[in-house]
């Protein structure tokens, strides 16, 4: 086909149906030249409805689809040059969705997410993939977990730095599986490396390598995960310990403990406020105050190891550098008592002055009268 | 001969010292006119015997109050000038430097602030004073045109020296004293051909820095001087004087000078130590902190400009202002009355109270 019979059918497919041309024209199939013809076949040089309608013309059935995008998403040599997998089709196949599209064509397939003819790369910001849409693509058959998601302190970091996880991070977007919860914590370790570590360190760890519980949901919650649960032990180590149990106590030695070194933090961040209105130089020690809060942080990790002692060590680094601001803070700020000191001064200075001027000059005024 | 002596004399025979003294006096050093003829010791010896009306004592105290207020404002400007940076950058950042780094810095800071705020409660209370006591009359029209020029000169150094800080606090009030100057006719045109705009900008800081440290002090030295002009013309404004009151320019007019020096400096001092200004952290143009209002004399002017409608507020404004330009021309012939006079400067200034205060409420 030449490229003027190209140009021509589009232009003149897009004659009789204006509204998907338009569509069309902005899509990346449209970019890459794929055109109706190579999805519906047809002859696209005619305005005659019938003669357009023949040679091989088809409309394709939604049970077809998979089928109809893998015949070029899953050809190496035409897919090479765009760097895109060509697994996809595989993978959806044997992805939950693709078994249940098995069962019923109702399932999700390729153009539920993708959309028909808007299809737009995923770094577009109209795309149905674009990680900033992605969220609300899954949503529309998934509104339970959307909202579980929306509340999470995941979509939280993403609306401030838009690199935190969204749905696709965990779920591979052809290949969404539920997890075993025997391998969550490989998932979630993926990125919380070092709280992995420190979990599996700890009793928690060691019970969950033998039997598969405590997983990191059962804590932290699923699509729902909070930021921190472990200043409210009640909600979550009560749910397996009883309150006097040994481990309880130890919760709860380990939450007073940062609750404390928390307080602490915030006390002298607000010191360091005042102090800066003053204002005292404060640098430095907002410099050093991130520092306590980075220690404090590694606390919060090293709780996942349920160590009192590991705990314990790293609490008092913070609340060392927290107690070293304070007292230069103060000691500053005690030093600033001495310029009212020196006002009593002052003042002694400016009366002395004003009564030797009024006595010198009613002294003068008298000399004067008496010449 | 003494060693002073000799020195002046070495002096006088190379320079004209009377005339120094005689420039000097021009600002308010010394009242009366003086002859460059004579020789420096004629010349004070002259003005030492030099009857006078009770200079330094209530109610022409005021007077001379703005005055050593304004020099005051002069110096420790001027000490703040050779820290200070006036541009986005760096303005906030060197005004902290001069609070935090430099030695007494803030004291220097503090006093410049205090001093401003000082400045405009006495003008007026000057402007009241001279309605009360009726300072309009024939010859003395020029006493009260020039007061009111001072205060609102005055009142523009203030608008402008507010933003140069740049802190949160500096910033947002600037902005609200933006949008109250936006809405008065001709004083909204000259404001926007002098800084091009009511957005805060890049140049925005440093035309106000050109208006405060040189444009409105030139005024108010041409000012100052035409008072002191019209002071020595027509004299101080004629209360009734007991004549065992009149009192010399030395020692009593002089030593009373230095004493009122002494007891501003003590004020000062005073107000700066125990109510230090603090930053409210670095302007943020997208963070509006609560509370923040414009300027505390431009206060009575939110209910006049926001509850009188169609824009006719600031028309009102506008018109006062000229009114009380022209006042000594027409006031003569309306407040005849003193009493009534009286009764009507404790209603002006209870009314620009409960302005203030209704702006503050809705600020």
């Amino acid at each position: 086909m030449s490229l003027l019979s190209i140009i021509l059918s589009i232009s003149l497919c897009g004659t009789c149906h204006p509204d998907t041309n338009s569509i069309f024209q902005k899509s990346i199939h449209n970019t890459e030249g794929v055109h109706c013809v190579s999805c519906h076949g047809g002859d696209p040089n005619t305005l005659d409805e019938g003669k357009a309608h023949s040679q091989n013309f088809r409309k394709i059935p939604r049970n077809l689809i998979p089928q109809h995008c893998g015949s070029c998403h899953s050809n190496p040599l035409l897919m090479k040059p765009y760097g895109i997998s060509t697994d996809q089709l595989s993978l959806y196949l044997s992805s939950i969705h693709g078994k249940d599209f098995e069962k019923s064509p109702k399932k999700p397939v390729c153009t539920d997410c993708h959309g028909v003819h808007e299809i737009k790369k995923k770094d577009e910001p109209e795309g149905l993939t674009n990680p900033f849409n992605v969220v609300r693509t899954c949503g529309k058959c998934h509104g339970i977990i959307l909202q579980e998601y929306l509340s999470s302190y995941h979509y939280e970091a993403w609306k401030e730095r838009k690199n935190s996880p969204i749905c696709v991070t965990c779920h591979d977007p052809h290949l969404p599986l539920k997890f075993k919860t025997a391998d969550i914590d490989k998932l979630c370790g993926r990125c919380h490396s070092i709280s992995r570590e420190s979990f599996m360190d700890g009793p928690h760890g060691k019970f969950f390598y033998d039997k598969g519980v405590p997983s990191c949901g059962d804590c932290h919650g699923y699509h729902s995960i909070k930021r921190s649960r472990t200043l409210e032990i009640s909600g979550t180590c009560g749910k397996c310990h009883s309150k006097d149990s040994k481990e309880f106590k130890t919760a709860e030695k380990l939450s007073t403990m940062l609750l404390q070194t928390k307080v602490e933090i915030e006390r002298t961040e607000k010191i360091l406020d005042d102090a800066e209105k003053i204002p005292i130089a404060v640098e430095d020690y907002r410099a050093r105050i991130e520092e306590a809060k980075t220690f404090l942080m590694e606390a919060l990790i090293l709780t996942h190891s349920l160590s009192v002692e590991k705990n314990e060590e790293t609490l008092e680094k913070a609340r060392l550098i927290s107690k070293e601001i304070e007292r230069e803070i103060h000691e500053k700020m005690r030093n600033l008592k001495w310029r009212r000191f020196g006002l009593f001064v002052f003042w002694f200075y400016i009366f002395l002055t004003i009564f030797i001027i009024m006595r010198y000059k009613r002294w003068l005024i008298k000399r004067r009268s008496e010449k | 001969m003494s060693p002073i002596k000799k020195i002046i004399k070495w002096l006088e025979e190379r320079i004209n010292l009377t005339e120094i003294f005689s420039f000097f006096s021009a600002f308010g050093l010394y009242y009366g006119e003086i002859d460059t003829k004579d020789s420096i010791e004629e010349a004070l010896k002259k003005a030492s015997i030099k009857e006078l009306p009770p200079y330094g004592k209530w109610p022409h105290v005021l007077g001379i109050l703005t005055f050593l207020l304004f020099v005051f404002q002069i110096i420790t400007g001027m000490l703040l000038a050779f820290y200070y940076q006036p541009t986005l950058l760096s303005a906030y950042e060197s005004t902290r430097e001069i609070i935090r780094d430099i030695s007494f810095g803030w004291l220097i800071f503090n006093i410049h602030r205090w001093g401003a705020d000082l400045l405009i409660i006495i003008l007026i209370f000057r402007i009241a004073r001279f309605f009360y006591h009726q300072v309009w009359e024939k010859p003395r029209e020029l006493f009260w045109i020039i007061g009111i020029a001072i205060l609102i000169v005055s009142m523009g150094s203030f608008l402008t020296g507010k933003l140069l800080p740049f802190d949160q606090n500096s910033y947002w009030s600037t902005v609200r004293n933006l949008e109250i100057i936006e809405k008065i006719p001709l004083i909204a045109s000259i404001f926007n051909f002098l800084v091009g705009g009511f957005l805060i900008e890049e140049g925005t800081i440093i035309r106000f820095y050109f208006l405060h440290i040189v444009v409105f002090p030139l005024l108010l030295w041409i000012l100052f001087y035409l008072h002191f002009s019209t002071v020595r013309r027509v004299g101080l404004s004629a209360l009734e004087l007991k004549k065992e009151e009149k009192i010399t320019f030395y020692p009593s007019h002089l030593f009373s000078l230095l004493t009122a020096t002494f007891i501003i400096i003590f004020i000062l001092v005073t107000l700066s130590v125990f109510f230090s200004f603090r930053l409210m952290g670095k302007a943020d143009p997208l963070k509006t902190p609560s509370g923040t209002g414009p300027s505390w004399f431009m206060l009575f002017l939110i209910p006049v400009i926001e509850y009188i409608p169609w824009g006719l507020g600031g028309f009102l404004v506008l018109l006062l202002l000229i009114l009380l330009f022209l006042f000594p021309f027409f006031g003569e012939r309306i407040f005849r009355s003193k009493t009534l006079t009286k009764v009507l400067t404790f209603f002006f200034v209870f009314l620009y109270l409960i302005l203030s205060f209704w702006g503050f409420r809705i600020k």
